[in-house]
């Protein structure tokens, strides 16, 4: 036993050389890394994006064939990567591909199913809802002024965890059919028309 | 002078880890913007909350209800399964694995902190967490999917048959330190519990081919797909050929393994709260070896050489039932096979059958798990230089579990107890309790300590076999006395071997990017295995008459390991992640009462310092360069120096469906040993430098 207390584990030298190492190691890491990695909320959103096709009724116009996929568009700096193409590119809603579309200019945003509207866009998130006013596309995005500008779902979180909520409003508007499925899991359904 | 060239050493290699990431910074440190070709975005650290979405694309498709329940904000928030469990817990990702470029699962595991992971032949490896490592080791439990893989004939993994298709292990969660309250006996210094994802996730082909200088040839092809709604299904099959390591004069051994494999999983979603698992393996392989084994006529200690052949099957079944919520159990049942035939040695056939239940609920403050388990394993050996008394014998275990987890304050104190009860037939009643603490003061920030008790029971050649070790010519005990066999006898009382662990550990995340874990622990060994002289006898059967030097197993070790292990994640951009680990390990053993002149071994039979950094980068072009070093310290009781290596490697995806992947092995030297062996004297190898090139196909 005393043995053991005696012996400390490494060679004080050696020791402190050690420690010193691993101070310097870590606070040069500190000093390095920086942004936050937002990562899995991405793709848990993107998660979402593409359950939202699966509990979204379009109107039959909004597609040229029964076979058309359904167009998602992520307008502005893309948040999720080309692996969200991956992973939906063998999944099908009611028999339609999922293909995806990254645009940065109004002009391009249609065809388009379902609109996603990137943070980096906020400040142009009221032009872009109203290039799309009263046209069969679902609107997603995440500001605060999101379902005032007219937008149909906001993501929200809660408790670190994705949520959503749901515009009536612009829903009713756009002629789509959000199903009750859907908004029975959404934090909040309110009733917000486009103020202006 | 040995000792100073070891110091030098040391040295050598504080300035070479603090070098690295030094030389590494200014790239660092310039490069905050991201090439634009890297449409890789890479978690910062594993999320095995996330379970079933560990695997990166799945979890964009997961059904809605399961998003709602992923804790997203910033993984340094996120109260994952790892970061609040009072455990010493490293997880190996699939990212990981893909990136170490690891063929086999032992190789994954040196990835892994505080496991001592060595290879004694091309096929042999022994692996062990904080102590206790030898070819035999018998303290670590290891799972695949629930299934139990250890042997009950030494209480043992045999590594060489613990496969799967490496693609599809989700993860390999490796825990340090005695599981034994929730996993049983064995548990005692630590648990392996390797995890395949489900079927869901692996929908579609994929084919890998792989041929190099050590690993020949690698062919598998897996291929999933829905045949009917609610029921997805994969199949795989594999195939590899392994060439010889080297002597130690650099000539061939005799170690060569080739392996075949296939096995299907299906999984069921059969209600709302209902979900059916099956999944089954079967294999066949051949493993060379070399070994002396004792003989009564000259030459007296004769060397074998051939292969080993080994195969087996298992069926597994599982159901969990959702009451609510709040409560939730887990039926399984399974059905393993195991053949193995070695030269010289022994032949064991097995066949295991284990029934288990579990149920978890909530209730008030209160997380409650309770379980109860049931297995039995007949096995028939055939005996050799070990022989065992009955051959053929039938095990039965009885065990039952409680644990509660107590929220004493919401998100901030937690305290979990919880004990075991099992029955075996040799030792009777046993109890392993656990006492654990939890506490999180903010998000970033985890500290935790615990007291555990946890048995080793006997395993069959601790209580049924006899050991021939060696043979002498007639005359070297003195003139005129006949040829002498030195052979050890385990004990009809022999006792369960138990431990006391103390460990306190530390979580914290000083910023987003940067994660660092560190863990310690004094554990407290008594009845350990011995091996006591005995007397000497005339022995007349086997013929000729010999002297008989007896030896007897008994519990008279007992000692102490103090130790402890630190990893650190950063990921240092969004396209390159690095993680260093390192390890201290000291074992005290205690003679005791013992005779057993071998009563130290143990403390010198595993590294004390062990340092790992791996390099992830993402580079343009879709090339990946990863880079992996390695130090490990001397093992003196096995006369087996510290070793320094560095494996490399680089992939490119050409096309999205293909990765081509170059992994260079053991680079800093043409070859190494890691281990030796005792008393079943199995030729030990050395490990060699090696290159080998993957193609993998999605389609």
């Amino acid at each position: 036993m005393q043995n053991r207390a005696a012996t400390f584990p490494l060679h004080p030298p050696v020791f402190f050389r050690m420690a010193a190492a691993a101070c310097l190691f870590c606070s040069l890491l500190c000093a390095c890394a920086r942004g936050e990695d937002r990562n899995l909320e991405y793709q848990v959103k993107a998660g979402f994006l593409y359950n939202f096709t699966k509990f979204v009724d379009w109107p039959r116009e909004a597609f040229a064939s029964a076979t058309d996929p359904i167009v998602i568009t992520i307008f502005g700096a893309d948040p999720f990567g080309q692996r969200f193409d991956d992973a939906v590119k063998n999944e099908t809603t009611d028999g339609r591909k999922i293909v995806i579309r990254r645009v940065r200019k109004l002009e391009d945003i249609e065809p388009t199913h379902l609109l996603y509207i990137s943070n980096s866009e906020v400040g142009n998130e009221a032009q872009i809802l109203a290039q799309v006013r009263r046209k069969s596309i679902v609107t997603v995005g995440e500001s605060n002024d999101f379902i005032r500008n007219g937008g149909m779902i906001r993501f929200v979180m809660q408790d670190g965890k994705v949520r959503f909520i749901i515009n009536a409003a612009a829903e009713r508007e756009s002629g789509v059919t959000v199903r009750s499925q859907l908004k029975r899991l959404a934090t909040a359904i309110v009733d917000s028309a486009r103020q202006k | 002078m040995a000792f100073k060239t070891n110091r030098l050493r040391q040295q050598l290699l504080l300035v070479l880890l603090t070098a690295f990431p030094i030389c590494c910074l200014p790239s660092a440190l310039c490069g905050e913007a991201t090439p634009p070709d890297v449409a890789t975005e890479k978690k910062s650290e594993p999320q095995p909350n996330v379970k079933k979405a560990a695997a990166d694309q799945s979890i964009f498709t997961l059904p809605i209800e399961q998003l709602m329940n992923i804790q997203v904000t910033s993984v340094s928030k996120a109260p994952s399964k790892v970061s609040e469990s009072p455990t010493a817990i490293h997880v190996i990702t699939q990212e990981d694995i893909r990136r170490s470029g690891a063929n086999s699962i032992p190789e994954a595991l040196r990835m892994a902190p505080g496991l001592s992971v060595a290879r004694v032949t091309g096929n042999q490896w022994a692996i062990s967490a904080r102590g206790f490592n030898f070819v035999f080791a018998n303290k670590l439990l290891v799972m695949i999917d629930g299934r139990s893989v250890y042997t009950p004939l030494f209480s043992g993994t045999l590594w060489d048959v613990q496969d799967t298709m490496m693609e599809d292990i989700d993860r390999i969660e490796v825990i340090r330190g005695p599981g034994a309250t929730l996993w049983g006996s064995n548990a005692v210094n630590g648990v392996i519990n390797i995890i395949t994802k489900n079927a869901n996730e692996t929908q579609g082909g994929l084919a890998v081919a792989g041929a190099g200088t050590e690993e020949r040839a690698l062919g598998a092809v897996r291929y999933g797909g829905k045949p009917a709604k609610n029921v997805a299904i994969r199949g795989f099959v594999k195939y590899f050929e392994n060439d010889e390591q080297a002597l130690p004069g650099g000539k061939d051994a005799s170690d060569d393994w080739r392996m075949g494999r296939g096995g299907f999983r299906a999984d069921w979603k059969a209600s709302k709260d209902d979900t059916v698992t099956f999944h089954g393996e079967a294999y066949r392989g051949r493993v060379g070896e070399t070994l002396t084994v004792p003989s009564l006529t000259p030459p007296f200690d004769r060397e074998l050489t051939g292969d080993g052949k080994v195969s087996g099957a298992s069926f597994h079944s599982r159901w969990s039932h959702q009451f609510s919520e709040q409560s939730e159990m887990q039926l399984g049942l399974y059905y393993d096979r195991t053949d193995r035939t070695k030269i010289g040695i022994a032949e064991d056939h097995r066949d295991t059958v284990d029934l288990d239940f579990q149920h978890h609920f909530h209730w008030q403050r209160n997380n409650i798990v309770y379980g109860m388990g049931y297995r039995v394993s007949h096995d028939n050996t055939e005996s050799g230089a070990v022989s065992f008394d009955p051959q053929s014998r039938t095990v039965h275990l009885l065990s039952a579990f409680i644990q509660d987890e107590i929220t004493v304050l919401k998100d901030r104190l937690h305290v979990t107890f919880g004990t075991k009860l099992e029955h075996n037939e040799i030792t009777g009643f046993e109890i392993q309790p656990s006492a654990r603490v939890l506490f999180t003061p903010d998000r970033r920030n985890t500290l935790w300590a615990s007291a555990s008790r946890a048995v080793r029971t006997p395993a069959r050649v601790d209580y049924d076999a006899r050991v021939d070790i060696q043979a002498l010519p007639p005359g070297t005990l003195g003139p005129g006395t006949p040829a002498a066999l030195i052979s050890a006898f385990s004990d009809d009382d022999f006792q369960s071997e138990t431990l006391m662990a103390y460990e306190l550990g530390f979580r914290t995340r000083p910023h987003p990017r940067i994660s660092l874990d560190i863990a310690g622990f004094f554990n407290d060994y008594d009845n350990i295995r011995s091996v006591e002289p005995g007397g000497t006898s005339l022995e007349t059967t086997p013929a000729p008459a010999h002297l008989l030097i007896r030896n007897d197993f008994g519990n008279k070790r007992s000692g102490s390991a103090y130790g402890g292990e630190a990893v650190v994640t950063a990921q240092l951009q969004k396209w390159w992640r690095i993680q260093g680990t390192y390890s201290f390990l000291r074992v005290d053993m205690q003679q005791g009462s013992s005779l057993d002149p071998g009563a130290n071994a143990a403390e010198r039979t595993d590294p004390r310092n062990q340092v790992g950094v791996r390099s992830m980068m993402d580079l343009p072009k879709k090339v990946e360069l990863d880079l992996w070093l390695r130090y490990v310290d001397s093992l003196s009781g096995l006369n087996v120096p510290s070793y320094f290596v560095g494996d490399v490697r680089v992939g490119w995806r050409p096309v999205q469906r293909l990765d081509v992947s170059l992994v260079g092995r053991n680079l800093f030297d043409t070859q190494h040993p890691e281990f030796s062996t005792s008393f079943i004297r199995t030729q030990p190898t050395e490990v060699q430098r090696s290159v080998f090139l993957k193609f993998t196909l999605k389609f």
